[in-house]
């Protein structure tokens, strides 16, 4: 029976992937004979195919595979550990050391008031509040205690210290706190603007933004609503007033159907917009805690140039670390340190992916990664810390 | 050959892998029990030889699938972490290179999905271990590249689903059933996508007379 041009076609293309067998070859062959049609198109096909395959396959360097290697690793899952359950003399034992420890620490921690260790500080307490006003001089600054964290105020700095709940409120001037982390315990900075939710950390609050020094913090709003999470080496400043207002005014009613779960919102460029605009509004989106729209808003920018897409790529992958996707987070990080090396951002992130592996349970990984970027960076601006962390991790 | 080091796993750093070809799959064996056993539990040692054994397929792949791209570090990266990430769910149904392969071709799926593909970079070069064929003459070369980038171009223009299939079909030499597989389809919807897939590129070749003769003149003395 003779072959239609749709059946040459389907076996054109099985035999251009190698599927025909010798017989369909055969009756192909026939068919091409004598049309030249299926002919023609047989012949692009074939070479299409062997171009393709005879193309030249990118493939990794051994130092990419070394990396994706490492990230892989770092997030394998663990199965998980059989249970073994504990004989009462060692469980009792264990309730022993725990009541032990539980007093040692109820120890430590008991409410201090404060200390003014160092500098022009004046103190009086708020009766109003139940708090103590502390302030510092206009030329000097001061250092205090307030509980077991170091507080350090700029000149012409006014906080009151409510140690009952361990919330410094900042209503003038600028404050650095340098406190150790300790699971579950509570440690805040006020300002009208945001809330400061300190994670075990070093950083400098001031009226308008707050930057990490060390460790991380997480921001608030001031009705408590997430902001994101702060890393070091990475600044935050609040949305001037009128952006405030704008963000926080009432919700004008809906003029579309809103975009279903999952999907970018959609965020309308304004006209003649330039990428240092919307950086800025991809900034703002990501201070209300807007990860998507950020995203949304530097995506188109990461062809542009290099200081516009390392910029871009860096506010990426923060997008993914304020929705707490570390995962996504510590990918796009490695991104910007691959595409953009020799860049702020570059080291920022490199300095990142540490925090982000040592902070969930990766220390080899991290420790690697620190390693990384002391070479890389041996006066960089978080060369002390990683030095530090390194140093602690062994 | 493909040769693997025993050196233990310092969690920062992967043996050497030495394969001058690095292109082919690993061969079809029947996965080591005790190193199916240990990725199931999360172990270092195990999860190396499963990523050695793999890690150039998988490259070649989603390089295949995706045309040249400058993301394919993260790519494979994003492959290796969902396959150690889901050995949990791993039934043994399958080979590993068709598991890993289904992770491969979903992750190029969803990138080629995504819509963001950047240009690839200038340093984005082809693997040194696969020298250009000496008896090629150079304008040869050169018309081959020019050819491959012009038909990859028109493969971004066909919808990801129809274009990895066929790829997987044409290319990769999968069977009609594994394509299915690979990419969670029927067999008649595999078949379609091939099909249309085939239709749309030949027909965006007819309308384009000097691509058709430069592939028809590259094709002319062998394509029987």
């Amino acid at each position: 029976m003779a072959m239609s041009c749709g059946q040459a076609g389907r076996l054109s293309l099985a035999s251009a992937g190698g599927h025909a067998s010798e017989a369909e070859r055969l009756e192909l062959e026939a068919h091409l004979a004598a049309c030249a049609r299926c002919s023609a198109e047989h012949a692009v096909v074939v070479s299409t195919t062997r171009t393709l395959r005879a193309s030249e396959v990118p493939t990794l360097s051994p130092a990419a595979r070394q990396r994706v290697w490492r990230a892989a690793l770092s997030r394998r899952a663990h199965a998980p550990a059989a249970r073994r359950p504990l004989g009462w003399p060692l469980a009792m034992g264990a309730a022993v050391a725990m009541a032990a420890a539980a007093a040692i620490w109820i120890g430590v921690r008991a409410p201090s008031q404060y200390a003014i260790v160092a500098g022009d500080v004046t103190a009086a307490p708020q009766a109003s509040t139940g708090g103590t006003s502390l302030r510092s001089g206009a030329a000097h600054g001061g250092v205090v205690k307030l509980a077991d964290a170091s507080g350090t105020l700029s000149p012409a700095t006014e906080i009151l210290w409510r140690h009952d709940r361990r919330v410094v409120e900042l209503r003038q001037g600028a404050l650095t706190i340098d406190l150790d982390h300790h699971p579950g315990q509570h440690f805040e900075v006020r300002t009208p603007r945001f809330t400061v939710e300190v994670v075990g950390t070093k950083f400098t609050v001031d009226m308008r933004s707050v930057r990490t020094e060390r460790g991380k913090v997480r921001l608030l709003t001031p009705d408590g609503a997430e902001i994101g999470f702060l890393t070091a080496g990475l600044a935050w400043t609040a949305p001037d007033d009128a952006t405030r207002a704008q963000a926080s005014a009432p919700p004008a009613p809906p003029t579309e159907e809103p975009a279903p779960p999952g999907e970018p919102p959609v965020v309308a460029a304004a006209p003649g917009e330039d990428a240092g605009v919307r950086l800025g509004r991809a900034r703002r989106a990501l201070a209300r805690g807007n990860a998507r729209e950020a995203r949304h808003l530097v995506e188109p920018l990461f062809p542009l140039g290099r200081d516009v897409a390392a910029e871009a790529r860096a506010i990426y992958a923060e997008s993914f670390l304020s929705e707490r996707r570390y995962d996504d987070a510590i990918i796009r990080y490695s991104q910007v340190v691959r595409l953009f090396p020799g860049t702020p951002q570059a080291e920022s992130a490199t300095f990142a992916i540490a925090q982000l592996e040592s902070e969930h349970g990766q220390p080899a990984v991290a420790r690697a990664t620190l390693q990384e970027y002391l070479n890389r960076y041996p006066h960089g601006r978080f060369a002390k810390e990683a030095a530090a962390r390194l140093q602690q991790n062994r | 050959m493909r040769l693997i080091s025993t050196k233990p796993v310092s969690g920062g750093t992967i043996p050497d892998v030495e394969d001058p070809r690095g292109a082919m799959p690993p061969a079809v064996t029947a996965d080591d029990p005790a190193m199916v056993a240990g990725c199931r539990a999360g172990e270092a040692s195990s999860l190396e030889q499963f990523f050695v054994t793999h890690v150039r397929y998988v490259e070649r792949v989603i390089a295949r699938l995706t045309g040249p791209t400058p993301d394919l570090e993260d790519l494979v990266q994003t492959t290796f972490i969902q396959a150690f990430q889901s050995f949990g769910r791993y039934r043994g149904e399958a080979s590993l290179k068709t598991w890993v392969t289904r992770i491969a071709v979903h992750t190029a799926l969803h990138q080629l999905r995504s819509g963001l593909r950047r240009a690839v970079p200038l340093e984005l070069v082809a693997d040194a271990d696969e020298p250009s064929d000496p008896t090629e003459a150079a304008d040869q070369q050169a018309e081959s590249r020019q050819l491959a980038r012009r038909l990859h171009a028109l493969l971004d223009r066909i919808a990801p689903k129809k274009r990895v299939a066929f790829l997987l079909y044409t290319v990769e030499e999968y069977s009609i059933e594994e394509v299915a597989a690979l990419t969670e389809a029927s067999k008649a919807a595999t078949k379609s996508r091939i099909w249309f897939a085939r239709r749309e590129l030949m027909a965006m070749v007819k309308g384009q007379p000097d691509l058709r003769q430069l592939i028809e003149s590259s094709g002319a003395q062998s394509w029987r």
